[in-house]
């Protein structure tokens, strides 16, 4: 008997050593514990063996019975918990994800250009769309039938006495004066915000479109500084090592004017197609506060002087995301809006 | 305005490369768009005469051409009409391109036939108007000769934009002034040969009578009698053509080339065709019929001026002449006139006959009125010269009151403030005296000039500071802070800063799934009506679908998740800020008057709550989606006690709309959108969508939370349901339990809302989770039971409501 129980534990010990799956434990189970077991066998020849002999057989019966109880409850364990683990499982199926949200482009390059000028000191000014002839005109120093005013060309309000001095702004620059005329200088502002011209819409203009203007009014400020704040906000805006070219141009509202150029980030230079072979991209147009401007805002030009810049948004967003067709970003197509 | 590089050097000498050149004018503020090297784009075309031809076997239109360009003959195809044996032509051969299409030539066959080459029109070269066949050169053309050295245009065309200031720049004089300052040197108006003036008393006879003195402050005439008009010579038909002006005949094709060289436009009239022996300029035509040279019929206004004879107008003052008098090849006398008209009255009538000619263009910027007698005296000698005219005594002048130059004063150190850089006065005196400034004063300190007549743009000392800042050169002034900022000083007023809660908003919806929009505040009737009947309406308009100000962003953002679903993306959540415009009056803080402008938010969302994926169900959104989006949104941004209410039907809603207030002040609304609405878009799907009134929402004060203590004692959950009649709303009956209920009650929601099997139809079952707690001990089971005994009793009382048993 006790041979037969060495065999058997040998028998046991080989069998657990083949189990790899909770099939081969069950199988395990039906060889040797269940009711007609291998092991419930044994307890009942144990019934069979002499009484003298019972007290070590029937301890090394027990024993095997705790062993094999044991190993089953042990492997159960483990293959319980490493099914769990090694059962298939496709990782790679995507996440469970929601509605992909965005920033409009036009946008995020607006704020992205405020939160510059706002690190560099500049307060943050909006003024109305629908604006009087005062402030966009007249207060900016263009004359009444001076050629600048065609190089704006406005959309009127109607109003009750069709008197055309109710207009959409052509330029964020009324914001200046209403700048100027809420508080004393020393002014240092941007104002970011859409305008209007009376355009035929095309793949490169639009009828409404945003700039964002900036205003400096102090005592000392000069040209230079112009320059010197227009070069430290473009390079964070396009990269340290841009260069920048600055030309007369004109402006009614400001005197000495000029357009700031940026060398052209695309063809570095050499001239592409979207600098059209000059190697410059025009960036900003900028100047010095005309005197008469500074009048109709109620300072002194005796006293104080200032600068004053804008750059148009739809086209900085254009260069920066590659899109260019300008209607692109009014349509709102979401397949576009969630590259961004 | 096309510039030529030739004449330039004519006038100052220079050897600047063109790139050179370009960038010197660029940084005078002379933009140049673009050049074309002539012998370049004239490159591979010669003079060739047509030596055999023969009609094409399958053609009616074409010919088979045999053309000697100057080596071998070779076979070109053409189809023009007037094409002849013997004539010569201008030949494209293979590797030419054609200016006016960018055509390359190359060996084609054309109908089974080689063709070598191209025989070109004027229009195709770029070299005139006349596109109706090829052109046909002088039987003396050389044969084998290049376009580009038989027309002598061996040059360089530049293209330059001028800005409106720069009205003394449109002229090739002009801008060589500006490079002679560049070069710090003076540029000095070429000497005329002395004029012989031919004494006919008859002419004593001719007389000129200006009306309006304040429009036409100077003018000029001269006589030339005895002309042989016609065709102008090469050389003259040759330097206008590569200007892109189309020779007419020698006293037009003279008059365009004084205007080119010294921007002083010209008229030359017919004097046989002069009644009265008479030229008077003056006004008051109104509604008078007028046919101008191009043939057109134009309709004269009372304040237009006008050049006229005897009896009638002969031409529109510094626009267009009449066909009345109109120069001709048969003319036989002219009178020239050179003149300076007042720029806005040139201005208004070219903008209300809505004629652009090169005189009106520089007149309406404003001319050199002491250019007039100079370009006068150019004009009438070259043309006595090219025609064999006489010039007939002296010119008749009217300018009785004389220019008084400006005098301006300008302080170096101002100047050197303004622009941040220091320049020495004799730089600056420097400047002035190449400028052709008579300088009245110069010291250490300031410099006193005249400006002449030809810079209008220099009205103040800004003025005199921009020129010494162009011509040291903007790129040569260092960026440096001049300035001292105080930061403490700016105090914007509240109206004129952004709101602060937009960008807080934006960032909760964009990090919420929701893409932001942006769309445009022009709107069409329909969409503006919806909202208000008196929309801000745009009295100019691109059309009448662009012609109103939008009162509500709704309909932009409905047309949006059209063009969505039209392109296949069903599930959306979109959202945008922006204007929108009210016609209100007394509005406090309105910028203009009887305009209500406030800035809105619009957030939408239709399809499935989430985008089809293998973890989720396709379930669509709901109402309670966007109230729930709305609700959250406001718990995270902390804004307090607003309340939802039931609302009637609006305009855009169905019957699910609640109203957003917040101590009695309207916010928003948040609905689903009404199925006639939406159908009026062409969306077949529910879209759901709130509009909250920023304006409105920051005006009200939301002051930091304030910490609430945690209680350290366990919290009681209690559960109820009632079965109570639908007209009851779920947020009444929270409000009576909480009324009714001890303060240990801290939040009722409703968990659970039934309708259906077991529930009499008008009626619903809806069950509230009751939260007990305390600061100060543990709650015992008898005092909530007092409270819940006490909520039970009021709700069916009340509500004549049922506890449903558990």
């Amino acid at each position: 008997m006790l041979d037969k129980i060495v065999e058997i534990r040998k028998d046991l010990e080989q069998s657990l050593e083949t189990i790899k799956t909770a099939k081969d434990l069950e199988e395990f189970r039906g060889k040797f514990l269940v009711k007609k077991g291998i092991i419930q066998k044994l307890f009942e020849e144990l019934k069979t063996v002499p009484s003298e002999l019972k007290p070590q057989i029937g301890k090394e019966v027990n024993i095997l019975s705790k062993f094999a109880e044991n190993e089953y409850n042990r492997l159960k364990e483990i293959l319980s918990t490493s099914s769990a683990e090694t059962s298939y499982i496709d990782t790679t199926l995507p996440g469970r994800t929601s509605y992909k949200g965005s920033f409009h482009p036009v946008r995020q390059i607006m704020e992205e250009m405020v939160e510059i000028f706002k690190s560099i000191g500049f307060d943050v000014a909006e003024g109305p769309q629908i604006e009087d002839e005062f402030h966009n005109f007249d207060a900016l120093n263009f004359q009444p039938d001076h050629p600048a005013r065609d190089m704006q060309d406005t959309f009127f309000i109607k109003t009750p006495g069709d008197t055309n001095n109710i207009l959409l702004r052509t330029h964020t620059s009324p914001v200046q004066i209403r700048v100027m005329k809420s508080q004393k200088p020393p002014i240092r502002c941007i104002m970011p915000g859409r305008t209007y011209r009376n355009e035929a819409i095309s793949s490169r203009s639009l009828a409404e479109f945003h700039q964002i203007e900036g205003l400096y009014i102090n005592k000392d400020v000069s040209f230079a500084e112009l320059k010197a704040t227009m070069i430290s906000f473009s390079k964070k805006m396009y990269g340290e090592d841009s260069e920048f070219r600055f030309r007369p141009s004109y402006f009614p509202f400001t005197e000495p004017s000029a357009e700031v150029d940026i060398s052209c980030y695309l063809c570095k230079g050499v001239g592409c197609r979207i600098c059209k072979n000059s190697g410059w991209l025009e960036i900003a147009g900028c100047g010095m506060v005309h005197p008469n401007v500074l009048l109709a805002g109620g300072i002194d030009p005796n006293e104080y002087m200032g600068y004053a810049f804008g750059f148009g948004i739809e086209r900085v967003a254009m260069l920066q995301t590659g899109i260019d067709d300008i209607r692109c970003f009014y349509e709102n197509d979401i397949r576009v809006l969630q590259q961004f | 305005m096309k510039i030529s590089y030739n004449w330039l050097k004519t006038y100052i000498n220079f050897n600047y490369t063109v790139e050179e050149l370009i960038n010197i004018l660029t940084m005078l503020g002379i933009e140049v768009e673009h050049y074309e090297v002539l012998k370049q784009k004239y490159n591979c075309f010669f003079v060739g005469e047509i030596k055999d031809l023969e009609k094409h076997p399958t053609s009616e239109i074409l010919k088979i051409c045999r053309v000697n360009a100057g080596k071998e003959d070779l076979q070109v195809i053409c189809g023009a009409d007037n094409i002849a044996i013997g004539q010569k032509i201008v030949l494209g051969t293979i590797g030419a391109v054609v200016p006016a299409n960018k055509l390359k030539i190359e060996h084609r066959i054309i109908r089974d036939h080689l063709s070598e080459g191209m025989i070109c029109s004027q229009a195709e070269l770029e070299l005139g108007a006349d596109n109706l066949g090829i052109w046909v050169l002088p039987d003396d053309a050389p044969i084998g000769e290049s376009l580009a050295d038989y027309l002598k245009i061996n040059d360089i065309i530049l293209d330059i934009s001028l800005t409106p200031n720069k009205s003394d720049c449109a002229s090739h004089f002009g801008i060589a002034r500006e490079l002679a300052v560049y070069k710090r040197s003076e540029l000095e108006l070429p000497k005329l040969e002395e004029i012989k003036e031919n004494a006919d008393p008859t002419d004593n006879l001719f007389q000129v009578d200006v009306e309006n003195a304040n429009l036409c402050p100077r003018y000029s005439t001269r006589i030339i009698r005895n002309i042989s008009n016609g065709k102008s010579p090469t050389w003259l038909k040759n330097e206008l053509l590569k200007i892109g002006i189309r020779p007419i005949n020698i006293v037009v094709d003279v008059t365009n080339l004084v205007l080119m060289e010294y921007g002083q436009p010209l008229h030359a009239f017919d004097l046989d065709k002069i009644q009265g022996n008479k030229i008077r300029v003056k006004t008051g035509f109104a509604n008078k019929k007028f046919t101008t040279l191009d043939g057109k019929e134009r309709t004269l206004e009372k304040d237009m001026l006008m050049i006229c004879d005897a009896e009638k107008p002969i031409a529109i003052a510094g626009v267009m002449g009449g066909e009345n008098s109109e120069i001709t090849n048969e003319t036989k006398n002219v009178v020239i006139e050179s003149a300076y008209f007042n720029p806005t009255s040139i201005r208004r009538t070219s903008k209300k006959l809505m004629i652009s000619t090169d005189a009106s263009y520089r007149f309406e910027r404003g001319t050199d009125i002491d250019m007039v007698p100079y370009a006068l005296d150019r004009a009438a000698s070259l043309i006595a010269q090219l025609t064999g005219g006489e010039i007939i005594g002296k010119p008749i002048e009217l300018y009785p009151k004389k220019h008084k130059p400006l005098v301006l004063d300008l302080d170096f150190e101002k100047a050197r403030k303004i622009i941040g850089t220091k320049i020495s006065a004799d730089e600056i005196k420097s400047i002035f005296n190449s400028l052709g400034f008579n300088i009245i004063q110069f010291s250490k300190e300031n410099i006193i000039v005249e400006i002449p007549h030809r810079r209008n743009d220099i009205s103040s000392y800004i003025d005199l500071v921009e020129e010494v800042a162009r011509f040291i050169n903007y790129n040569s002034i260092e960026p440096i802070f001049t300035s001292h900022i105080d930061f403490n000083k700016f105090e914007l007023p509240d109206v004129l800063k952004p709101l602060k809660i937009r960008n807080k908003f934006r960032n909760y919806l964009s990090n919420n799934g929701f893409c932001e929009l942006m769309t445009y505040n022009i709107v069409d009737p329909y969409s503006a009506e919806l909202f208000t009947d008196k929309p801000i309406t745009i009295a100019n308009p691109l059309g009448e679908e662009m012609s109103k100000m939008r009162p509500s962003m709704i309909t932009q953002m409905l047309k949006t998740i059209a063009f969505n679903i039209n392109q296949g993306s069903q599930n959306l959540k979109l959202y945008e800020t922006g204007k929108i415009f009210l016609p209100y009056n007394n509005i406090a803080n309105s910028f203009i008057e009887g305009i209500d402008e406030r800035e809105q938010l619009v957030l939408a969302i239709c399809g499935n709550r989430a985008p089809r994926q293998w973890t989720a169900k396709e379930e669509p959104f709901d109402f309670f989606d966007i109230k729930g989006i709305v609700e959250d949104m406001f718990n995270f941004l902390k804004i307090k006690d607003y309340k939802i209410k039931q609302e009637e039907k609006t305009s855009v809603f169905n019957s699910e709309v609640v109203k957003i207030v917040i101590n009695k002040q309207f916010i928003g609304h948040i609905g689903s959108v009404s199925n006639a609405i939406l159908k009026k878009y062409d969306i077949e799907i529910p879209v759901f969508l709130a509009v909250i009134d920023m304006t409105a929402l920051s005006e009200i004060e939301f002051t930091r939370p304030k910490f609430t203590p945690i209680s350290p004692y366990p919290v009681m959950s209690r559960d109820l349901a009632f079965i109570i009649d639908k007209k009851y709303y779920s947020d009444e009956i929270c409000k009576t339990i909480k009324d009714k209920a001890s303060d240990l009650l801290k939040s009722v929601e409703v968990f659970d809302v039934y309708q259906g099997k077991n529930i009499d139809s008008d009626k619903r079952s809806i069950a509230f989770n009751l939260l007990f707690s305390s600061n100060e001990r543990t709650l015992t089971d008898a005092e909530v039971e007092e409270d819940i005994n006490k909520i039970i009793n009021t709700i069916e009382t009340f509500y004549e409501a049922e506890l449903r048993k558990a």
